[in-house]
């Protein structure tokens, strides 16, 4: 057994230091110091600290507490409907999905922006982007729904992470059911609930 | 026979590893969330969950690698076997979480397992583990050095000497 231990130190040692090397250069990789969930944490929140905590919640239902608590607005696929139909003359309304570059490309809302949480995280919002966010009075942000937490965390760090990109955040609306509702919609009315590819 | 059926067993536990390693060292973030839902690591302070997200896969794939040539192999299929061990355990304890808290057949429950496979059966995965970690153990108690690349080396230095 002693034998292994300095065979087990060197994968060990090797994989850490690949490990670093790779998430570095990974624009995929990970802020290692970054709480990715700080927002679903029951720290820190805004609202009344002596309030009574609630019975703990988890998956869709604390993603919508929090998104409320937090002064997002909650939108159902009929609000979303509304929206997409001003945004197509209204440059003033953002649509931003929270997803990977593969899901966007497999349909996204039309006229929606990928703005993927996670690389964002790790290389800031594209200039062009951040122009848009500024002078936006509607951001809606989704990503596959259920308990898909990258549209809250999305909101969360455009808003109360970095608050100049967003003025208010009651300017951001989450689309709860994310991409799964306006899938299934999408299957009864297709032109109602249009995907873009 | 031997050696020949250690050395296929090799193959199996470390081109599995490695293969299914590549997804997470593409995008650490993905098996993140998967491990997060195990409730196994603290998220704070967030280095160590994040840390464990980019350590892993790279554990994986290294030890998978060095145990098809045949480098350090007793440590790599030790590292694997502890892996192993632990993986499975997790995915078993959050199955019967499953199972206790809805009205579903063992055999139904499938959830993605942060395997690198995307969403698996449990009861097809548990038992893949379970040769795994069979396969892993015997390797790492194995003295055998046929069919590796250290043991090529260690020949043509004897021969040389």
């Amino acid at each position: 057994m002693l034998k292994i231990l300095p065979e087990l130190s060197l994968f060990l040692l090797l994989s850490a230091a690949a490990a670093l090397v790779s998430n570095a250069i990974n624009p995929n990789g990970l802020v290692l110091n970054f709480d990715y969930r700080s927002g679903l944490q029951d720290s820190g929140t805004p609202s009344d600290l002596n309030q009574e905590s609630a019975e703990p919640q988890s998956g869709e239902a604390l993603i919508q507490a929090k998104a409320q608590e937090y002064g997002f607005q909650l939108s159902g696929p009929e609000d979303v409907q509304a929206l997409l139909e001003e945004a197509s003359q209204e440059e003033a309304i953002l649509i931003l999905d929270a997803r990977t570059a593969q899901a966007f490309a497999d349909g996204h809302l039309p006229g929606a922006v990928r703005l993927d949480y996670w690389e964002v995280v790790k290389q800031g919002v594209d200039p062009a982007i951040q122009a848009r966010l500024q002078q936006a009075f509607v951001v809606l942000i989704y990503c596959n729904g259920g308990d898909c937490e990258d549209s809250f965390n999305l909101a969360f760090y455009l808003s109360y992470q970095n608050p100049d990109l967003v003025a208010s955040p009651e300017l951001i609306h989450i689309f709860t059911g994310g991409m799964e509702a306006w899938r299934q919609l999408n299957q009864k009315d297709p032109q109602g609930y249009a995907i873009e590819r | 026979m031997k050696a020949l059926l250690l050395f296929l067993l090799r193959l199996y536990v470390g081109l599995y590893m490695a293969y299914y390693s590549l997804p997470k060292i593409k995008r650490p973030s993905d098996f993140l969330k998967n491990i997060r839902l195990y409730e196994m690591v603290p998220e704070n302070p967030p280095w160590l969950l994040n840390g464990m997200a980019v350590w892993i896969p790279w554990m994986e794939l290294l030890a998978g690698l060095f145990l098809v040539l045949g480098i350090a192999r007793r440590g790599a299929a030790t590292l694997l076997t502890f892996l192993l061990v632990i993986f499975s355990a997790a995915i078993l304890w959050r199955t019967l979480g499953i199972f206790q808290a809805q009205d579903i057949a063992f055999c139904d429950i499938a959830f993605d397992c942060g395997c690198g496979t995307g969403e698996v059966i449990i009861c097809h995965k548990l038992p893949i583990n379970f040769s795994l970690i069979l396969a892993a153990a015997w390797i790492a108690c194995s003295q055998d050095r046929s069919w590796s690349l250290t043991s090529k080396f260690s020949r043509r230095r004897n021969e040389t000497e």
